[in-house]
Formats: structure tokens, C-alpha cells, sequence
């Protein structure tokens, strides 16, 4: 007899309780799924149909996007086999303290306001996360709705900005030392650009950072149609033409504002020196960038939306024409977090490596509540992670829940904020300051990769 | 049959039978209770657990009938799971509000992962609706009743130890604890509501007198908030406590109230208070002879000034526990709010907002409120929906979070910075803030 399909592969459909039907993507779906999302993300129901969507879904959906194609699309059709709802799984490219590793990313999440609250998005995700398992992917990360995730499994887990925007100003235009400009990079540059990005990722010293390939660098510069693509900018000294640093530079103003996504001088070149002149060349840069509305070609400020550590910040907060907003968060998934440990075991190894506890020969046993687990240390070296189906629940020493663990894991939080909010946490005096060495608070730069 | 009938029973899928309970099941409640809730340390049961449950289901309990404990039998007959419904006293600022507290939840441990807990709270819920309570109060397992919809909003059990070594012996002019007599109620009450008045706290327990007189007559459980007096020693009462009658299974004794007439001063008397409390801690028994010597007091301060100012002035060596939690459900924040409208009618005359106009849409992710406001009085609460399209609400929490700040136990500021699904408008925050400030509680457990 015949297994049915998997959930994750392409032939798999579903007939759900109403008669609509989930399926994986076929192209005739394409189009479909692209007016969905346009029309879905605009402002009123009688706005106009929304192009940048548009264009930025058809980009999810094409052959040239690196992370992204149109067989990661699962869809909810109904009889006359119209999209009415739908989602893309991206490989997203991260980086935990040195280790690689992927992450599956469901983007332009849709319904049709006609098909809403019949519980097409948990189907959707069905399919989406086990793609993204038989794929190898270790967790799922989304941004978007806050709250409406946590209900597919996701926790907020990991920061990824904040926003200081820097408004122009007369004084702005006429402060212009020292002197520099900034352009696109070319094809070309990809080593050049890289070679700054990694030393910024470097210097940096954050947890998760994104990875930024050759192929992903292409796609941003030469292959896309969205507007929301940050573009690899190259800042040069005045004269020598000589590269001094990198922005990632929106490609598209947003209102009437740039973006700023990531930015890193070469060493020798101090940010705080250098943050005036970046904002004048950028406020210049203007004839090359595409405008979202061609009409107005206003640009009246900077957003620097950096990572909540980044120095930018720091320094513009004595300047008297810039405004700060918080930023938003990663929601993450992960559906075997021991998995996920062993992953990471060479980096929790090496933090207790560096602390007090070298050397350490322990079992430490941490209840999820619904399970538990244990982490057999033996001379520093951790010999085995385990998840367990039968833990003690509220009687264990140690008691996490996962989306709490999750936090620490990812740097987020310490125990003691958390502990301060979750009252269901509790830890002995020396497991905990063990657990604090294995996952210690630290921040991350994690763009959003579109 | 009605699910409130006192004679209602419902088969489960397993043949066992889901009913509400009766004095005949006292004896089986308490045993169920003690087979539940072994201590780990000592292997064998809570002493507690078992005249507390005899207690619920004597006919004899102010706050609850035997009636309103949910039961799960075998076909046999055997009691496998069960939990009472109080009815927890409780003010919130000032206002009663009905709250019904699912309590001693115990489940034979055989028999678990059955789902019959959540076929009793289920029960208890449609119990509490139905009488008219506003919400539901849990205390108990960490964690396992967000799973019915509990979400913690209230720290309790704030407690700070002090070892018996710390506490100054006192002889001269000490102070003596003595029980409360039936007959002296109002002296008592009158000393205890001029300790909540003064605590001006969000959230806090009436003492009732139906109460009152069970815990120093009729009550057979351990578990009461004992009334006790403050006297010097000519016999002038200067002051309440309410302990438990017992020492625990660390040698510890609880103090969960304190207070002092207003012509005396807690400053001057809290170094005889203690040694008073000391001493009389010593006079209590052991709640099992197996268990250590009284050494010490648990003072339940939460997170009152009044006490850390104490503990302060007085450089006294305490042990800072970290509090634990209320899980609150409010099935339906409409009734509530429209039931606390002259209190935040109030907030709001005492604020900027006086006279307001205008609408406030909080939105809860799944569904809404609207509060309309005309010149400073609220007119109405009711259910709004979100369009399709556009984000015309003022604020958005998830589900049951919106609790935290209604109850005082965070505010609006401190939720946002720390969830990333608490939002509001830059206008509407500080409308939020006066509405629903943030200030400590003083919840005890009507056990």
C-alpha cells in the first residue's frame, strides 16, 4: 500500500473541514499568491492594490532569489482553486558565536479577510516547519504580529533592532568634515564588502549575527525587484577613492527617510568621528537610490535601524535632532532544543572552558516541566545532551520553561530579569551560576534577510 | 441535567464518573489530598492536606460547601481526583469583587495524565460563572495552570525569613501574643481594615466574621490565618497578627499579618513584636513530630514599603525569599471593568484626564473592548472587533496579560519593556497608566 505524501514533500495536499484544500505551491499559483499579499497589505480596503508587495513577493517566489523560491510556498486554495492564503519558508543564514547554521523563515504570511479565523496559517505552518525539519534546519525564526506566532510555537527570543532616526537640519547640509562620500558596491567588490562585514562581525562580539554570501550579495545588488532590500554600500575616503567602510543602506526611502540596516568603519576610522560625515554623504546619496514614491523625492532624515548595541546609538543620542524608538524581536522555534545544544556544544564547551567551572564533572538536570533536560559533564567536556519525556515537573531543582531557556540560549536575558517576571523559574545556587557560564547574556545583530 | 445541579454527573470516556461532591466524601478527599501531597524530604504525607480537605467538605467552611467540590470516581466508587471552588474574599481597591478559587487540586498519582484536572476545572469554572464571580484565583503549581487560562498578575508569599538567632530576646516591657477571643471581632477588625486602609494596596482580603469565627471555633484544618492580638503588658491590645498554628517541615512558622492601632507605632514596637513572636512561635506545635524545632519566622511582607522600612531602620538580617504568584483568570474583562467604572472614574478625576471624552480600544489579539468615556464618566465597556484592514485600537495585550496591569502587578511601561506584544499608541500610555497604575498587594489565601 502507498504512504500518503509527507508534510514536507511537494505532492503532499489536505483537504481541510471546510473543503479548501492546503497544498505546496504549483505555478499556476504564483500570480495568485502575489495579489493575495497585495491586496492583503495595503491600509484600507479601498486603497490601491500594493506594488512594493507585489514586487517583493514576486522576488520570494522567482528563481534568483538565493534564500527563497516558489517551491517554499504553501498555500490554502479554494474550489475555483484561488490562493486565499499563503507563506513562503526562507533559509535564513546565521551564525551562534562562530557556528553556522540555517534557519527556516516564514514570510508574507496571508489571509484573505474573507477566510480568516479558519485556522489556515496553523495549517500552513504544518507544512512550512516540516520543510524546513526535512531540510535540516535546527529552528524557525519570524518576525511580523507579535503574539499571533507564539501560538505556532514561536517565543520572542532574540532582539534585532532599535531605531534612531536623525532628522536633517540646515546645520546637517552645511557640517561636512571630514569630507568623504558613499556609493554602491559593484559585483566586483564582494571580497572587499565581506572582508569588512566579517571584521565588524568580529569586533563586534555579538551571539547571532547574519551571514552574508556571495550569492545573497548578488542578489541585492543586481537581481531583485523589491524595494525592501538593504543594498551593500561602500564608504570611501574623499580623494584615494579608498574604502573606509560598509552600510547597508535600504534601497528604497522609506516616508521620507532612509534606512540604515548595518554599518562598520575599517580600523583607524573611529564611528564617533565619523557618524556626521556618514549621515551628510548618505543625505547626498539621494540621486541613486529608488524611490518609493517618485513624486516626492523628499528625504528629510536618517533611520539607523542597528541592533539595540550597536555604537551609532551611543553616539547620537547627544544630538539634539535625533528621535529613538524601540525595535522589535525575532520570534524563534525550535522544535528540539537538544538538537539545537548539540549544535552549539563546541561554544558551551569553550564558555565553561573560561570560567571557574573548567574542568567540571556534573549532571545537570533542567525541568521544561513537560520535559527535561540533562547535560552529563566529565572533565569540561560535555559528554552528552538529552531530552527527556518524563521529568519531575514542579518538583525539580532546576526549572525552566523552554521559551524561558530559549531566551537564555540566545543570549537575550539572564536568569535574574527573567526570574523577576516568571515566577515558575527556579535554579540551585550552583547549577545556576552553571548555567549562566554555559549560556551567558549577550547581545546579537541579526538582520532580517529579505 | 444543569452542570451546577448538586446532583449532576457526567461519565468520561475512560467509564469514570465526573460529580460534585458531598459530606459523605470527606473521608475519601482527605485521603485522595495525603496520597497527593507527599513531601519529598520526609517521604511521607503533608500533614496539613488531610484535616485541610476534611475541613473543605465538613459543611462547616465559611467559603465553601461540600457541594462545590468536583470529584472524579472510578466505576468502583474510588475518589481518583478532586478540587474544591471557594469563594475568595477580595477587594480591589476597595472594591468587593466575587472570585471563585479553585483549591486543593489532587489527583490519585496513578491516575494522572488522564485529563480528569482539567474535566474538574472545567466544572469549577462553569461553577464560578455561574454564581457570578468575575474571575478565578489559583495558587499551587508553578506553571501547570496556565494551561486553563491563568496567568500570573499577583506576587504573594513576598516572604523574608528571620532566624530566631537575629531576634533580640526581649524582658522588659515585653509584648504578649495571645489568641483572639469569638467575642472579640470588631476589636479585630477594626485593627485589620485600618492595616488595609493604610496599605492603600491594589489588591486585599476581607476578613469575615463567618470567617473569623470558624478559624477560632469550628474550623479541624491547620491551614487558617490564626487572629491573634498584640498586647503590652498590662493587657492594652496594641496591635493584630494572623499566623498558622503550626510549625512546617523547615521549623518555620508564618506570619501573614501585622498591623497596629493608630495610636501606637509600629517603629517602636517591631523589635518587641518580634521577640513576642518568637516567643510565642515556640509555644506552637510541630505540624509533624518528625519535623525540626521551631527556628525561625516567615514574615509575609510582599512588597510592602512599611515592612522594608522596617527591616531597614532596624539593620535586621533577613532572608529575602522570592515571591510567588496568583494565577488569575478573567474569562471576560467587560463585566470587570464595567464593575470597578466609579474607581476609574476616580483615577481619572484625579488626573489630567478629568472630563475626558473620547474612546479607549484595547485589543487582545484575538478580540477587543472599547471603554467609552464622555466628560470623565464611563458610559460603556463593550466587545469591538478589528476591521480588516488598519490598526484602529489604542493599546494591544495578549490574552491574560492585560491582567498583570489591572491588578496592579506591573505597569504599563515595565510590561512593554519587557513583552515585545505589549503596545500603545505615544497618546494613549499615559491614559493607560492612570487607569491602571501599578501598586503592591496584600492577597491572602482564605484557606
Amino acid at each position: 500500500m502507498t504512504q500518503p505524501p509527507a508534510l514536507h514533500d511537494p505532492q503532499y495536499i489536505h483537504t481541510l473541514p471546510d473543503g479548501n484544500t492546503v497544498r505546496w505551491a504549483r505555478p499556476s499559483d504564483i500570480q495568485g499568491y502575489i495579489d493575495l499579499c497585495a491586496n492583503v497589505f495595503k491600509d484600507s480596503a479601498d486603497s490601491e492594490y500594493n506594488r512594493y508587495v507585489a514586487k517583493y513577493c514576486r522576488d520570494f517566489t522567482s528563481t534568483y532569489h538565493p534564500l527563497s523560491s516558489a517551491n517554499e510556498l504553501a498555500v490554502v486554495v479554494n474550489a475555483a482553486q484561488e490562493v486565499v492564503a499563503g507563506a513562503v519558508l526562507m533559509r535564513v543564514m546565521m551564525n551562534y558565536a562562530g557556528i553556522d547554521m540555517t534557519m527556516g523563515k516564514p514570510e508574507v504570511v496571508a489571509t484573505h479577510p474573507e477566510y480568516r479565523n479558519r485556522g489556515y496559517i496553523r495549517e500552513i505552518f504544518k507544512l512550512l516547519h516540516a520543510r524546513s525539519h526535512a531540510r535540516g534546519d535546527l529552528l524557525q525564526g519570524i518576525t511580523g504580529v507579535p503574539y499571533i506566532y507564539e501560538r505556532l510555537g514561536y517565543h520572542y527570543a532574540i532582539d534585532y533592532e532599535q531605531r534612531t532616526t536623525v532628522h536633517f537640519t540646515s546645520q546637517q547640509h552645511t557640517t561636512s568634515t571630514p569630507a568623504i562620500h558613499v556609493r554602491r558596491a559593484t559585483i566586483n567588490e564582494y571580497a572587499q564588502f565581506a572582508e569588512l562585514y566579517e571584521a565588524e562581525r568580529r569586533a563586534r562580539n555579538q551571539l547571532i549575527t547574519t551571514t552574508i554570501d556571495f550569492a545573497f550579495f548578488k542578489y541585492l545588488l543586481e537581481d531583485n525587484t523589491s524595494i525592501h532590500v538593504w543594498m551593500p554600500t561602500l564608504i570611501c575616503a574623499p580623494d584615494t577613492d579608498e574604502v573606509i567602510g560598509f552600510l547597508l543602506l535600504n534601497k528604497a526611502k522609506v516616508d521620507d527617510k532612509f534606512i540604515i540596516y548595518g554599518l562598520g568603519l575599517k580600523p583607524g576610522y573611529p564611528l564617533a568621528q565619523y557618524l556626521p560625515a556618514i549621515i551628510n554623504a548618505t543625505a547626498q546619496y539621494r540621486p541613486l537610490i529608488t524611490l518609493r514614491h517618485t513624486q516626492d523625492e523628499t528625504i528629510n532624515g536618517i533611520v539607523f535601524d542597528l541592533d539595540a548595541s550597536h555604537p551609532a546609538h551611543h553616539i547620537l543620542r547627544s544630538v539634539s535632532h535625533a528621535t529613538y524608538d524601540e525595535g522589535y524581536t525575532w520570534f524563534i522555534r525550535v522544535p528540539d532544543v537538544s538538537a539545537l545544544l548539540q549544535r552549539i556544544r563546541p561554544v558551551i564547551e569553550q564558555r565553561v572552558a573560561t570560567s571557574e567551572y573548567r574542568g567540571l564533572t556534573h549532571q545537570l538536570d533542567v525541568s521544561l516541566y513537560d520535559a527535561s533536560l540533562m547535560f552529563r559533564w566529565e572533565k569540561g567536556s560535555l559528554r552528552e545532551i538529552s531530552q527527556h519525556a518524563h521529568p519531575k515537573g514542579a518538583s525539580a531543582s532546576n526549572r525552566y520553561t523552554l521559551p524561558l531557556l530559549l531566551k537564555q540560549i540566545f543570549g537575550r536575558n539572564s536568569y535574574a530579569e527573567m526570574r523577576r517576571w516568571h515566577h515558575e523559574l527556579a535554579r540551585t545556587a550552583y547549577d545556576g551560576a552553571l548555567l549562566d557560564t554555559m549560556f551567558p547574556k549577550q547581545t546579537s545583530w541579526f538582520m532580517i534577510q529579505y | 441535567m444543569h452542570r451546577i445541579d448538586p446532583n449532576y454527573t457526567h461519565t468520561l470516556s475512560d467509564g469514570a464518573t465526573l460529580r460534585w461532591g458531598s459530606t459523605n466524601d470527606a473521608d475519601a478527599y482527605a485521603a485522595l489530598a495525603e496520597a497527593s501531597f507527599v513531601l519529598p524530604q520526609f517521604q511521607f504525607s503533608n500533614p496539613n492536606v488531610g484535616p485541610y480537605a476534611r475541613d473543605l467538605a465538613s459543611g462547616n467552611h465559611p467559603l465553601c460547601t461540600p457541594n462545590d467540590i468536583a470529584v472524579v470516581c472510578a466505576p468502583n466508587g474510588e475518589m481518583l481526583a478532586a478540587a474544591a471552588l471557594l469563594s475568595q474574599p477580595l477587594q480591589y481597591d476597595g472594591i468587593d469583587l466575587a472570585v471563585g478559587r479553585p483549591e486543593l487540586v489532587c489527583s490519585s498519582p496513578h491516575v494522572r495524565q488522564r485529563g480528569y484536572v482539567r474535566e474538574i476545572m472545567n466544572l469549577l469554572h462553569h461553577k464560578s460563572h455561574a454564581r457570578g464571580d468575575v474571575m478565578q484565583a489559583i495558587t499551587g503549581i508553578p506553571n501547570y495552570y496556565h494551561q486553563f487560562g491563568y496567568v500570573w498578575s499577583v506576587d504573594y508569599n513576598a516572604f523574608r525569613t528571620i532566624q530566631f538567632s537575629t531576634i533580640a530576646d526581649v524582658s522588659h516591657d515585653a509584648l504578649l501574643i495571645r489568641k483572639a477571643r469569638l467575642d472579640e471581632y470588631s476589636t479585630f477588625i477594626e485593627l485589620y481594615d485600618n492595616e488595609r486602609r493604610q496599605r492603600t494596596d491594589m489588591l486585599s482580603t476581607p476578613y469575615t466574621a463567618e470567617y473569623y469565627a470558624h478559624a477560632l471555633t469550628t474550623s479541624c484544618s491547620r491551614e487558617q490565618h490564626i487572629p491573634y492580638f498584640i498586647c503590652v503588658p498590662t493587657g492594652e491590645i496594641v496591635g493584630f497578627t494572623t499566623m498558622l498554628a503550626y510549625s512546617d517541615e523547615d521549623g518555620g512558622v508564618c506570619v501573614t499579618g501585622l498591623g497596629f492601632a493608630t495610636t501606637a507605632s509600629p517603629h517602636l514596637y517591631f523589635l518587641r513584636v518580634l521577640s513576642a513572636l518568637k516567643a510565642h512561635a515556640r509555644t506552637l506545635p510541630k505540624a509533624h513530630p518528625s519535623f525540626p524545632d521551631v527556628s525561625k519566622l516567615y514574615l509575609q511582607v510582599d512588597a510592602h514599603p512599611s515592612w522594608l522600612q522596617l527591616f531597614a531602620t532596624h539593620s535586621l538580617v533577613t532572608l529575602e525569599e522570592h515571591p510567588y504568584t496568583w494565577y488569575l483568570r478573567v474569562p471576560d474583562f467587560i463585566p470587570l471593568l464595567w464593575q470597578l467604572r466609579t474607581l476609574l472614574e476616580r483615577r481619572l478625576a484625579a488626573s489630567a484626564f478629568r472630563h475626558y471624552t473620547g474612546s479607549l480600544i484595547l485589543w487582545f489579539y484575538r478580540h477587543g473592548l472599547e471603554m467609552v468615556w464622555q466628560n470623565g464618566t464611563l458610559v460603556a465597556v463593550k466587545p469591538w472587533t478589528a476591521p480588516a484592514y488598519g490598526e484602529p485600537f489604542h493599546a494591544t495585550y495578549p490574552p491574560g496579560i492585560f491582567a498583570q496591569q489591572l491588578f496592579g502587578w506591573r505597569s504599563f511601561r515595565e510590561l512593554h519593556a519587557w513583552r515585545k506584544d505589549v503596545w500603545a499608541r505615544g497618546e494613549s500610555i499615559e491614559f493607560l497608566e492612570t487607569l491602571f497604575p501599578s501598586k503592591p498587594s496584600w492577597f491572602l489565601w482564605s484557606n
